[in-house]
C-alpha cells in the first residue's frame, strides 16, 4: 500500500529511463513471484477449473441432480470399463401353479477398459464420437430359489453420446454456490431418447462415474455436490475472516481490558477441539432444517469455530503495527481510531490474512464432509461430497462397489490444490525473500 | 456344470486331501466351463432369451427351487458323539420329570453373539423391549415354551395342562423336583408368586395386558392346588391366546423376593436391574448370569442344575458359556462376525449380504436363508380428528385432514408407490412387495386375497383427476379443489438408514404424482411421542415387528381402534368408522375361537378390511438371513421368529471348542 503510493513524481522520473523496468506494487510482485511457483500455480488451476466445473455443474452432468433409476442401481464407472455376464448353470424350478420352469444362473463380470464410453458404432467401425452400451437386465437365480438383477452391457448395440443437446425440461445450467442460478434446456452432454428405443429388460444411461444406491448418475451428484461443498469454504472463511479482523484489530489496536477480554475468548474457543465444538453446536441447533438453511447453518457454525486463530494473529501483527510511524502520523494528523484501523493497519495484514485463509479454506471444506459424513449436514435428496461419502460407511461398498469413493478423491484434489496454491502464496508473500524482481528478470 | 452345484456339499467332509482333490477337480471344470461359457457368449445372439437355446453346457441338472416358505429341518441325532466334560459340573440331583430334548452334543466351549444395543433390565416381570426379553429367557423359564422350529407351544416348567370343558379353567401341572439356581425346589408356590407380581394392581407390566380383559380389564383368578403341584387360572372369558400370554411370563423364585411383593408400593421392579447383583438373578434357566459389563459384554454360564436332558440321558446345556457381546454399530457387528470373533450373526442386513455370500463361497461360513421376514414397513396418515387440549388447536391441519380422510386420495398414493423400485434399489433386490401387515413369511396367517395396488402413476393422476385435485398453475403440484396445494411432511426414525432410503424413495414417487412431500427423518423417541401423545403428525414411515408366536391376536393394540398403536387414531373412544367396529368384532371373535381355521378367516377378512380402506399403506419385508461361522455349532435349528438361531440355546453344543 504505502510502498505503490509513496511518491508520484518518482515514477515519472523512473519511467523517462527507458532500460529500467517500472517498479511493482506489492501486489505485482506477489503475483509475480507465485507465477514462478510451478505447483502454486498447478493448485491454482485446479481450483478455478473445479469451481468453473461445479458452477457449470448442471450444464455440464447429463442428469438432474436427484433423478433415480431403479434399474441402473450400484453400476461401474462406465469411464473405466464395463460389466458383461456369463452363464453359469440352470435350474429347473416351479412357480406358483408348481409349473415347471427353467431358470438361469448368470456371473457378473467387470471388464477394465472394455466396453464403457468406446468409439465404435453398433457395427464395430471405428468413429470419433464416444458411444456407450445399453444395459441390459439379467435375471438369475440360485438353487435357494432367490433372485438376483444383474446388470450387464448389451455389446452388440452402441448408443452415441451427443454433444450440445437440448434437454425436455428447463434445468439448472449454471449457479453459483447454489445461489445465483440460471436455467436453461441445453447440456453439454448425453444419450437422446431417438437413440434409445424401448425394448423390455433394456435400459440406457451415461454413467461415466457409476451409479449410486439409488441409481443416480455419480458424476452428476459429484458436480452438484461440489457445488456446497467448495462454497462451504469460500464463504465460510470469508465470514469468519470477517469477524477475525474485526476483533482482532479492536484487541491489537486498544489493548489493556479490550484486548485481555477478546484474548481469553479467543484461547476458550481454541481450547476445545474443533470436531466437537462443531458437533455441539449442530447438536444446539434445531434438526428439521430446509436444504437452504441446513447449508447457512453449516456456513455459520464452521465460522463461529474458525475466527479464533485468525483473530489472534491479526491481533498480534496489529500490537506490532500500531507504533509504526505511518499509524503515528495517522494518529498525530487527528484520524479516529477507526479510521487508522481500517485504512492503515489492516490493509498491511492483507497478505498475511489472503495466505492464512487460503490455507484455511480446506479445514471448512473437510468441516462440511464430516458433518454431512455424520448425518448432521446436508440430507438426501441434496448433493455435497460428504454425502456422497456417507454411502461408504458401510463395508460392502469399498469391497464391492469401490467407484462410490470417487467424491473423496474430489475432496482430496480440492484440499491439496489449497494447500499447494497456499503454500505459494505464503513464500510469495514473505517478506523475508529477497525483494523485488528476480535475477533473471533483471538481466 | 452338474458337478459344480454338487461339490461344495461334498467338500464340507473334514478330510483334507479330499479337499484339496476336489478343489483341482473344481478349477479344472472350472476352466472349462470358464472357456466354453466364453465362447458361448461370442456366438450367442443379442438377445439374451435366445441363449439358453444353443448352450451346449446347459445339462440342466435337476435342482428344485426349494420354497421360500419351506421351515428349516430339525438336527438329527447322533448317538457317536463325544460327551465331554461340563466345566462348571452339574448339581443336585435330576429331576424325575426332567424334559427330554431328543438331541446329542458335546459338553463345552462357549457362544459367542453380539446384540445391538444396550440391557435395560434384567427383571423378567417387566422387559422393556425385546432384547431384554430374548436376554431374559436365557436365565429364566416359563410354563409354557414356544418351539420356533416347529411353530407351536410346548410344555416347559409345566409338564402338561388341561382346560374345563367351558374353556374357562385351564390347569397347569408342574414338574416335581425342578430346582433354581441357587438348589432350592421350584414348585407351584414359585408360580403363583410370579403370576401375582404381575397381577399386582400396582406392578405396571406389558406381560400383564395380554391377560386383561379386553372391555373391562379384569385379570384371570389364579390359585394355586398345592396337591396335584398344579397352578389353576379361572378367567372371565375365552381367550385363545391364554397359553401365549402365560408363555410370556417368566416365572421367579418365591424364596428369594417374597419380601418385595408389599401391597403398597412393591420394590420388586427396583430389583435384578441391569446395576443390580448378577448373583440376585436366580431362575430356572439354562444359564445364569455370571458378570455384565455396560456396553461391552454380558457373560452367562451353566445353570447346574437345569433340568433337561437329551437323548442319551446326558444333562444340558451343553456350553459352558455363553458371551453376548454388546455393539452399538450394524458395521461393527458385522466386522466382528467376519473376524471370526461372533459365532453367529442374525438379522444380516442387505448391506452386507454380499460379503455374507463371499464368506459362504469361501467356505467360512453358512448363509441361513430363512425367507420373507415377518416384520413389515409401513407409511400411515394422520386420521386423527381430535384437538389439543391445552390450545383447543386440530392436531392435524383441517386441509392435510381433508385430504388424508379420503380415500381416493389414499387409494391414489398406493397406487403411486413404487414398491418394485423400494425393493430394487434400498432393499437391494433382497425383498418382497407386502399389502397387509401379514407378510408372506408367516405362513399361518398370510393371506393373497388382500387387495392390491400396483405401481401406476396414470391410476393415481386418474383417480385425483376424478376429485377435481389438479395441477392449475403447472408448478407439478396439483391444488385441491379448493385451491390449496397438497404438501405435507413424511417423517421417519433418522437412525434408520434404509428407511431414509425408504422415504427419500416415496417422496419422489409422490412428487412424481403431483403432491408435494417434505421428507423430514427424526429422532426415534421424538416419532414415538408425537405418534402416541402429541399427535402432530402429518404421514408417517416405520415398521412393525412381529412377535412369538406370530399371531395376529398378538397385534391387538395396533389393530383394535382402542389400540395404543392404532398408529392412524389410536386410543378411539368408540370405533370411528363401520369397518373399524367390524374389525374390532372380528378381533373379539377370534379370541373367543380356538379353531385356528375360523381364526384365519376372521383374520382375512380383517386383512381384507384394511387394503381396501388403507388407513395404513404396507410397503415391503425385507428376506431374512443368518450367518453361521462353519462348523462351530451343533443342533443349531434356525427360524424366521426371533431369536433366529439362539431359541433352542440349551441344545446347542460347540463343534471346536
Amino acid at each position: 500500500m504505502n510502498d505503490s503510493s509513496q511518491n508520484p513524481d518518482n515514477q515519472n522520473t523512473d519511467s523517462q529511463h527507458s532500460d529500467m523496468p517500472p517498479p511493482r506494487g506489492p501486489w505485482e510482485i506477489l503475483w509475480h513471484r507465485l507465477r514462478k511457483n510451478k505447483l502454486a500455480m498447478v493448485g491454482l488451476f485446479i481450483l478455478v477449473s473445479l469451481y468453473l466445473m461445479c458452477s457449470f455443474g448442471g450444464f455440464i452432468a447429463p442428469y438432474g441432480m436427484n433423478e433415480t433409476n431403479k434399474y441402473t442401481v450400484k453400476y461401474g464407472p462406465m469411464l473405466l470399463g464395463g460389466y458383461s455376464v456369463a452363464k453359469t448353470g440352470e435350474l429347473i424350478g416351479e412357480d406358483e401353479n408348481f409349473e415347471e420352469v427353467i431358470l438361469s444362473t448368470y456371473e457378473k463380470r467387470w471388464d477394465w477398459f472394455t466396453g464403457g464410453v468406446h468409439f465404435h458404432d453398433s457395427s464395430g467401425s471405428f468413429t470419433l464420437r464416444p458411444h456407450v452400451h445399453p444395459l441390459r437386465e439379467y435375471e438369475s437365480w440360485d438353487e435357494y430359489g432367490e433372485m438376483e438383477y444383474l446388470l450387464a452391457e448389451d455389446r452388440n448395440i452402441s448408443i452415441p453420446i451427443r454433444f450440445f443437446i437440448g434437454s425436455d425440461e428447463r434445468h439448472e445450467v449454471f449457479s453459483l454456490c447454489g445461489f445465483f442460478k440460471i436455467h436453461g434446456n441445453f447440456q453439454l452432454m448425453g444419450l437422446k431418447n431417438e437413440d434409445c428405443p424401448k425394448v423390455d429388460n433394456l435400459h440406457y444411461g451415461l454413467f461415466m462415474m457409476g451409479t449410486d444406491i439409488l441409481g443416480r448418475d455419480l458424476w452428476t451428484r459429484i458436480l452438484y455436490g461440489g457445488q456446497v461443498s467448495l462454497s462451504v469454504g469460500l464463504i465460510g472463511i470469508f465470514i469468519s475472516i470477517t469477524i477475525g479482523l474485526f476483533i482482532g484489530g479492536l484487541a491489537g489496536y486498544f489493548g489493556g481490558i479490550w484486548d485481555f477480554l477478546l484474548m481469553r475468548l479467543v484461547e476458550l474457543l481454541l481450547a476445545i477441539p474443533g470436531l466437537y465444538l462443531i458437533l455441539t453446536l449442530r447438536y444446539a441447533l434445531p434438526n428439521d432444517l430446509s436444504s437452504r438453511q441446513t447449508y447457512i447453518m453449516i456456513v455459520a457454525i464452521l465460522a463461529i469455530v474458525g475466527w479464533a486463530s485468525t483473530g489472534r494473529m491479526i491481533r498480534g501483527m496489529v500490537l506490532s503495527l500500531r507504533e509504526s510511524e505511518y499509524a503515528l502520523a495517522a494518529r498525530s494528523l487527528g484520524g479516529s481510531s477507526l479510521r487508522v484501523i481500517i485504512r492503515h493497519l489492516l490493509p498491511n495484514t492483507a497478505s498475511i490474512v489472503i495466505v492464512t485463509a487460503t490455507l484455511y479454506v480446506p479445514y471448512y471444506i473437510l468441516g462440511e464432509v464430516a458433518l454431512s459424513y455424520l448425518g448432521f449436514g446436508i440430507t438426501e435428496p441434496d448433493s455435497s461430497w460428504g454425502l456422497l461419502l456417507k454411502d461408504c460407511q458401510v463395508t460392502e461398498v469399498m469391497k464391492y462397489n469401490p467407484w462410490l469413493i470417487t467424491p473423496g478423491f474430489f475432496i482430496f484434489l480440492a484440499v491439496l490444490a489449497y494447500n499447494f496454491l497456499g503454500d505459494g502464496l505464503r513464500d510469495a508473500a514473505d517478506p523475508r525473500a529477497f525483494l523485488g524482481v528476480s535475477k533473471t528478470d533483471e538481466k | 456344470m452338474h458337478s459344480l452345484f454338487r461339490l461344495p456339499k461334498v467338500s464340507c467332509q473334514n478330510s483334507m486331501t479330499k479337499i484339496l482333490q476336489l478343489t483341482l477337480l473344481l478349477l479344472l471344470i472350472g476352466g472349462c466351463v470358464k472357456q466354453e461359457g466364453a465362447k458361448n457368449t461370442e456366438s450367442s445372439s443379442p438377445n439374451g432369451a435366445t441363449e439358453t437355446l444353443d448352450n451346449p453346457v446347459a445339462k440342466k441338472p435337476v435342482v428344485r427351487i426349494r420354497n421360500k416358505r419351506d421351515k428349516q429341518p430339525e438336527p438329527t441325532v447322533d448317538m457317536n458323539l463325544p460327551v465331554g466334560t461340563p466345566t462348571p459340573p452339574f448339581a443336585g440331583s435330576l429331576s424325575p420329570d426332567a424334559s427330554v430334548k431328543n438331541r446329542t452334543g458335546t459338553y463345552g466351549g462357549r457362544l459367542v453373539y453380539a446384540i445391538l444395543g444396550e440391557v435395560e433390565t434384567f427383571n423378567p416381570v417387566e422387559p422393556k423391549g425385546a432384547t431384554d426379553q430374548e436376554i431374559g429367557a436365557l436365565a429364566f423359564s416359563s410354563l409354557v415354551s414356544y418351539n420356533n422350529g416347529k411353530w407351536e407351544a410346548e410344555p416347559e416348567l409345566a409338564k402338561s395342562w388341561e382346560i374345563s370343558d367351558d374353556l374357562l379353567t385351564w390347569t397347569f401341572f408342574m414338574r416335581d423336583g425342578i430346582r433354581w439356581s441357587d438348589g432350592e425346589v421350584c414348585d407351584v408356590e414359585d408360580a403363583l408368586f410370579s403370576f401375582q407380581a404381575i397381577f399386582h394392581p400396582k406392578i405396571a407390566t406389558s406381560i400383564k395386558d395380554g391377560f386383561k380383559h379386553p372391555i373391562t380389564g379384569t385379570l384371570p383368578k389364579v390359585s394355586a392346588d398345592k396337591d396335584r403341584n398344579a397352578l389353576v387360572f379361572t378367567l372371565d372369558r375365552i381367550d385363545s391366546q391364554f397359553l401365549t400370554h402365560v408363555g410370556n411370563a417368566s416365572i421367579i423364585p418365591e424364596h428369594k423376593w417374597n419380601t418385595h411383593l408389599q401391597a403398597e408400593d412393591p420394590t420388586l421392579l427396583q430389583q435384578m436391574t441391569s446395576n443390580g447383583d448378577p448373583a440376585d438373578l436366580i431362575g430356572c434357566g439354562p444359564f445364569i448370569l455370571k458378570q455384565y459389563i455396560p456396553a461391552e459384554k454380558i457373560v452367562y454360564e451353566r445353570n447346574p442344575y437345569y433340568w433337561k436332558v437329551d437323548a442319551r440321558q446326558q444333562r444340558l446345556p451343553y456350553l459352558d458359556q455363553v458371551v453376548i457381546v454388546l455393539v452399538k454399530d450394524v458395521n461393527l457387528h458385522w466386522q466382528k462376525f467376519e473376524a471370526g470373533e461372533l459365532d453367529i450373526f442374525m438379522d444380516l442386513p442387505a448391506d452386507h449380504f454380499k460379503e455374507a455370500l463371499a464368506m459362504e463361497k469361501s467356505n467360512a461360513a453358512d448363509l441361513v436363508r430363512l425367507g420373507v421376514s415377518l416384520n413389515s414397513n409401513w407409511v400411515c396418515f394422520n386420521l386423527h380428528p381430535g384437538k389439543d387440549a391445552d390450545s383447543g388447536e386440530p392436531f392435524v391441519d383441517p386441509a392435510k385432514s381433508y385430504w388424508f380422510n379420503n380415500l381416493k386420495f389414499r387409494q391414489a398414493v398406493n397406487h403411486a408407490i413404487d414398491r418394485d423400485g423400494i425393493k430394487r434399489t434400498a432393499f437391494q433386490g433382497r425383498a418382497t412387495p407386502i399389502w397387509s401387515s401379514i407378510t408372506p413369511g408367516n405362513i399361518s396367517w398370510y393371506h393373497n386375497g388382500v387387495q392390491k395396488y400396483p405401481h401406476s402413476l396414470e391410476k393415481a393422476g386418474a383417480l385425483l383427476d376424478e376429485l377435481g385435485w389438479i395441477d392449475k398453475d403447472g408448478d407439478g403440484i396439483r391444488e385441491d379443489d379448493k385451491g390449496r396445494k397438497i404438501s405435507f411432511s413424511l417423517n421417519t426414525n433418522v437412525e434408520n438408514n434404509l428407511r431414509q432410503q425408504v422415504g427419500n424413495l416415496l417422496s419422489k414417487n409422490l412428487k412424481s404424482a403431483g403432491l408435494d412431500v417434505n421428507f423430514k427423518p427424526i429422532i426415534f423417541n421424538d416419532l414415538v411421542t408425537s405418534l402416541r401423545d402429541s399427535h402432530k403428525w402429518d404421514m408417517i414411515l416405520l415398521g412393525w415387528g412381529s412377535g412369538v408366536p406370530p399371531d395376529p391376536a398378538n397385534g391387538k393394540n395396533i389393530t383394535l381402534s382402542s389400540g395404543r398403536l392404532h398408529a392412524w387414531y389410536p386410543q378411539q373412544p368408540e370405533p370411528a368408522t363401520e369397518w373399524e367396529a367390524r374389525i374390532d368384532e372380528l378381533m373379539a371373535m377370534m379370541d373367543g375361537e380356538l379353531d385356528n381355521k375360523v381364526r384365519k378367516k376372521y383374520y382375512d377378512e380383517v386383512q381384507e378390511l384394511i387394503g381396501q380402506n388403507i388407513p395404513m399403506i404396507y410397503l415391503i419385508a425385507a428376506n431374512s438371513y443368518a450367518v453361521v461361522q462353519k462348523d462351530r455349532l451343533g443342533n443349531l435349528w434356525p427360524s424366521l421368529l426371533r431369536p433366529m438361531l439362539t431359541w433352542n440355546i440349551e441344545s446347542l453344543w460347540k463343534k471346536s471348542p
